[in-house]
This record gives structure tokens, sequence and C-alpha cells, in this order.
């Protein structure tokens, strides 16, 4: 994210003409965004669509913004309605496991709004660090990605039942945010 | 282990869960915040595991929307028109007459027909904006080079290096007044200039009041005086000198030899032969000092490399490993162990001019369990070059995995600075997994300290301690036979050393090389050491 200052400037240089600038928005803003979305939606494809819609939302209506505010609270409130629209669209109420995610989804805003708030773009570097030195097995299954037929076929592979599965990626989450934690700590 | 939480996470996910189940996870995320907090908690780090290992996304949209890639087809090279006419309109009249700004722009425009005509002809990965016109390097140590992008340049007293990204180079010395325009056009209202074009950047033209000096391949010198007067001296070459006569449409041209100098006044539109010497001794940046701590070769051999050669002295051809009884980098080609400006003792590679390459005296076995590569170095060009390469033993040496600089990232078209770390299993000349840096991540005449290491084909590179891009290669790599080579795409067997490829110019010191990956705190530790 941008200091406040870096972020004026920036802003400056687009609404005097010089479009360009508004690259350095996206590449500030954009990995927690997606992570934002992440949260909300399966395929990253979809997190990809989405988060360029609300870009392009961001830069028509970036007069609207008001100087001071969090930027990335703004983003995040235009990317709330653009899934909200998602969802509509695509109807994805009919779907009943994707009936738990959304109802949560909605029940966790105030909880994910207030972690993507406090999020720092170290965290996505150290992340990736961090998944390297998991144990074998459990970085096979973080790296899988899982969704409900993933985690079956992932099973089968590893020759164990879904519900160890599930259990190595909760013992990976949870080792993830120690390790991020400690990376964050030791930052020269 | 709290199995509400895993089941709503399960469920999160699309998992399957017994009947009922789902309703009373809702119900509990309802009405207790405790956990609906642990939830978001291990929802948000899912997110991030899902963000991290992705691929950048690329926005074409977006950004045809904010209108780079409109301009990119319907403009010119770096929004070069757009950039031109937004400086000519910024241009004070009492510099630079309105039949400069159009010229300029036919000018422009022309090369915007031709570009997207060639831009149509290539992929889409070749149409992105250049952000980045050139590096400015300063004479003195004060400050650290920068990216320029189009806009004005002003100096004060001062003696500074433009290095252009098509290879031009112009040395300015102060008082000077600029506005850069584009790779191979800059308005010159006041200042010294020594341009040096090489083949391939011909043409490059330097604006002057009422008039222009257009460069053939030459080595020339320009002084623009406040007043508007313009000198022009070939030092090698050819140069094409061309004046407006005031209050006519007609332009006075005049083609300039070696040795040639004449002068301009912009009020008659006269250019006489002169004796006066615009003479201007080029520029030799020199680069920032690298201090590094007095325990710094302690603390690399208590990691425990494998290979850890200095670079701070030579030993009958040789570069001596530190650790006991591994083999040297056998020197080939330009390449000479020098101190600097400092005293800092390094590697310095001569590029085209006298290419060389440093090659591990035996082959290492690389390990299966990952490695990392380590050193500093500081560049001397913008231009596309090899910092490591591994590669197997095969004659045509396929690589294994590379660390280039000035390399352009797919999708982006500043290549300024870029660094690229690329990892191929198996061994071959091309295709594989690249890890890029942002452009402008490593300018000239600076140290930067570089890591690129991989795990079970976790690709990892740092940058002056901090880490910069990561992603998962396709396959992990597996133990082999490799050769370590620093500063050319590689060295083939009797090759000539005047034919290396991609050739290093600038500085190499202090490369280690370890049978592991390396944390990113050792990482820390090492790059701050200075």
């Amino acid at each position: 994210m941008l200091e406040s200052d870096q972020l004026n400037a920036s802003l400056d240089h687009v609404l005097r003409g010089q479009p360009d600038a508004f690259l350095a928005i996206v590449r500030a803003y954009g990995p927690g965004l997606r992570a934002y979305l992440a949260s909300q939606l399966f395929h990253i494809d979809e997190v990809d669509d989405i988060a360029q819609e609300t870009f392009i939302a961001a830069y028509r209506s970036l007069n609207s913004f008001q100087r001071g505010h969090d930027f990335g609270a703004w983003l995040r409130g235009i990317a709330r309605n653009k899934l909200l629209r998602f969802f509509e669209q695509t109807n994805r109420r009919s779907v009943q496991l994707e009936n738990f995610r959304h109802e949560a989804a909605s029940l966790l805003q105030a909880e994910l709004e207030d972690t993507a708030a406090s999020v720092k773009s170290e965290q996505l570097q150290a992340m990736l660090s961090c998944i390297t030195r998991l144990p074998d097995r459990i970085r096979h299954v973080v790296r899988s990605l899982l969704d409900g037929s993933k985690a079956a076929a992932l099973a089968e592979e590893m020759r164990t039942s879904t519900g160890a599965i599930y259990q190595l990626q909760y013992r990976a989450l949870g080792m993830l945010r120690e390790c991020i934690n400690q990376e964050l700590a030791h930052e020269p | 282990m709290n199995p509400d939480l895993q089941d709503a996470l399960i469920a999160w996910q699309g998992g399957e869960l017994p009947p009922g189940r789902v309703d009373t996870l809702l119900e509990k995320l309802r009405g207790d915040a405790q956990f609906r907090q642990a939830l978001a908690t291990e929802v948000w780090t899912l997110s991030l595991t899902k963000v991290a290992q992705a691929p950048d996304p690329r926005w074409i949209a977006l950004h045809e929307e904010i209108g780079l890639v409109d301009r990119q087809f319907t403009v010119v090279d770096g929004g070069f028109e757009a950039s031109l006419m937004q400086n000519v309109r910024r241009e004070p009249l009492r510099f630079v007459n309105a039949w400069w700004r159009w010229a300029a722009a036919t000018a422009a425009a022309a090369v915007v027909v031709l570009s997207a005509t060639l831009l149509l002809q290539h992929s889409e990965s070749e149409t992105i904006v250049k952000e980045t016109l050139a590096v400015l390097v300063p004479d003195s140590e004060s400050s650290p080079s920068r990216a320029l992008s189009a806009g004005p340049l002003r100096l004060a007293d001062e003696r500074v290096r433009l290095l252009f990204t098509n290879g031009v180079i112009v040395d300015i010395e102060g008082p000077a007044d600029l506005n850069l325009l584009s790779v191979s056009r800059v308005i010159c209202h006041e200042g010294k200039l020594r341009t040096q074009v090489p083949k391939g950047a011909e043409g490059f033209c330097v604006e002057t009041p009422r008039g222009a000096v257009t460069d053939l391949g030459t080595q020339l010198g320009i002084a623009v005086s406040r007043q508007g007067k313009t000198d022009v001296d070939v030092f090698e070459g050819q140069a094409e000198l061309s004046v407006r006569i005031p209050g006519q449409e007609g332009l006075r041209t005049a083609v300039l030899n070696q040795d040639d100098r004449a002068s301009v006044n912009p009020g008659t539109g006269e250019i006489r032969a002169t004796d006066q010497s615009v003479l201007m001794e080029a520029t030799e940046p020199q680069t920032r000092r690298l201090r590094l701590r007095e325990d710094y070769s302690q603390r690399i051999l208590a990691a425990k490399p494998a290979h850890y050669w200095r670079l701070n002295r030579e030993v009958a051809g040789n570069i001596p490993n530190e650790v006991p009884d591994a083999p040297a980098l056998v020197i080939v080609g330009g390449v000479r162990v020098q101190e600097d400006a400092h005293g800092f003792a390094s590697a310095r590679f001569g590029a085209r001019q006298q290419p060389g390459v440093l090659v591990s005296e035996q082959p290492w076995k690389t390990p299966a369990e990952g490695y990392a590569i380590e050193f500093w170095f500081t560049a001397e060009t913008l231009d596309q070059m090899a910092l490591a390469a591994l590669t197997t033993l095969e004659p045509l040496r396929p690589h294994l995995a590379l660390v280039e600089l000035g390399g352009r990232r797919p999708g982006e078209s500043t290549a300024a600075g870029t660094l690229r770390y690329l990892l191929r299993w198996p061994a071959g000349h091309r295709d594989g997994m690249n890890l890029f840096s942002a452009a402008t991540a490593a300018l000239p005449y600076q140290w930067h300290h570089l890591v690129a290491q991989q795990r079970a084909g976790r690709m990892e590179m740092f940058l002056n301690g901090k880490s910069i891009s990561s992603a998962m290669a396709d396959d992990s790599p597996q133990a082999s036979e490799a050769l370590l080579q620093f500063g050319s795409l590689e060295l083939r067997p009797a090759q000539d050393p005047a034919k290396l490829r991609r050739p290093f110019a600038g500085r190499i010191a202090e490369i280690a090389v370890y049978d592991r990956v390396l944390s990113a705190a050792e990482i820390g530790s090492h790059a701050a050491s200075r």
C-alpha cells in the first residue's frame, strides 16, 4: 500500500492527465484487493476479473475518492458491489454449498474488512517463502488449492481420506500464520 | 483443533458435511463473534495462499481503459506522441518555434504509423508502453542513478550521463534545460551535450531553438546557450544540422563530417563554419561505493557455502575458491580483477568491447534438495546481459538456470534494470519458468545484492535482502552435473570469447553458491552487511 503522500501524488498525476500513474496505484493495492476477493470467490480467474472491474470503476470515479480516507477500503467498497452483482448474475445462491459461503461471507463482512485493512504487502511475500518451508505432504495439499471436488481427488492421490486432507490443510494454515509472523518479525 | 472451525472451512470450500451441519455452523456464525473472527482468520490465510501462488494478472481491459493499450496501437512507442504533444504544448514559445512543434508532431505521426504497423504485426506482449526512456547516472556519489520517463530535465552546475534504453549515451554538463520526448528525441533549450549513438540507434535527434541536430551514428558535441545560439562539433562520424529560416517555410540543412564545427544563429537561420570547439570530455560515471563489513567473508563461510569466490584476487588466470579443495573460477576473455575508484577489488567484465566469462574449473553437482546462488553486482549499461548461468556439460550447454539483467518481461516494454531468473528442467535452450523483478529494480552504477534460489522447484529471487519474486516451476530439478558460469549466457567448448552471447558489462563480487536455500533472515543479514 502507498503512504498517504505517495497516494496523493499518484492521484494528482492521474487527475492531471497522466493515466500511467494509476498503474502505480494498481501495483500497490492489487495484491490486497485480490486477497480480499479470493476470500469470497473460489476461482482465481473470477478474482482477477472482478479485481480488474473494480480498478476500472475506481479509475472512472477517482474524483469521488475523498483524500485522507483509506483508499484500500474505498476499493473494497467498490469490490463488494461488484461481488454482489456477480453473485446475482451467476445465480450462486441456488447452489447449496456456495450458499454457505455466500451467507458466511455476509456474516464475516466486518471481520474480513478488518483483516483486509490491516494486511501488509510483506505478508504475501512472506506467505510464498513460508509455503516452500512446509513439509512436503502438507505443502502438496496447500498447493492443490482445494475445492470440494479437488479434495476428494487429492485424497485418492495421496491414499487417504478427504477428512484427512482437510485436516492437513487446517494444520497448514496455522503453520503458515505462525511462519509469516516470524518472517515479518525478522525483516531486516 | 476446533472441529466447528474446521468444518466451517470445509463448507467454505464447498466440501461435503453431514446433513444439518451447515445450518448449525451458520447459526453459530450468527451468534458467536469469536467464532466469526476465527473463521475470518482462516479464510484470510486461505485466500493469501491462493493469491500468493497465482500468476500475476494481465489486465488488458484496465490498460485499455486508462488509454495505454490504445496508445500502443494508435500512437507510438512509449506514448511518445502523447508525451511529445504534451511536452511541446508546455514549451515556452520563446525557445521552440511553433514550426518545430509541427515538424516534431509530423515526425512523430510518421513514427506512429510505422510503429503501429509494426506493432500490429507482432504479438500483444510487445505492445506495452515504454515507461522508462533513460537512466540518469550522476557524476558524483551524492545521489543514486534514477530512471527517467518523458518530461523536463533541468540540471544545475553538474555533469550527468543519460543511458537511453536504445543504447544512446548522452553526457550533459549543466546548467542545462532539456525535455526528453523519446529514446530518439530530446529538446535542448540550454546546456552542453555529448552524444554517443551506437549502430541501430542512428537518427537520434536533439532539437535546438529553431533547429535540430540529427546524429547519424557518431559522437558529437552540442552547446546551446541561453540565448539560443547553437554550436555543433562532430568528434566522429557524421551529423545533419538543420535550421529554419525566419519568416519562411524553408529549412536550411548541412551535413557535418568528422572534425567539422558549425554555429547556428537562430535569429537569422545562418549556419557558419566555426573554430568554436564544443569539446566536452565523455563523463565516466563512478559506481557508488560498496563497503562490505570486515567480517563479511566470515559470515559467508559460516553459512557453509559449497563455493565461495570473493573475486578480489586472481591467481594464475584463476579466481581461487575460498572453500578448501573446491574448484577455482577460470577467467576467459575480458574479465579482470580490478579495484574500483574506491579501492574495492572485484571482477570487471568488459561487455561487447571485451567479452569475458568466469567458468567453474570443475562441474558442480547440483543437489536435488535445492541450491542458492548469491552475489553482488553493478552494471554499466542497460543491455541485456547474463549474470549467472547454470548449464549442463553437453556441448551446446543447455541451461538449467539463468540469472540475467535487462531482459524484457513479457507484457512490459521497459527492460532497463529488470532482473530475470529462469529455471529449466530438463535442461534446454527454450521455455522454462521465469521470475522477473519490476523494471528499473536494479539500476546501473549501483551495487546490488542478489540471491536466486530454488528448492523442489520453488523459485525465489531476493534483491538487496528483500524477496522480489517467487513461483513454483512446473517440474522439480533433479541432481545433475552442472557448470557454473558468470558474465555470459554460456561458454561452449573452444568458443571464441569474442563471440560470447549477452556479455556482462560491470562488476561482480563475492559469489557464494550453497547446497541449500538460504532463509530470508540469512539473506537479509548478508545484504545488510554494507
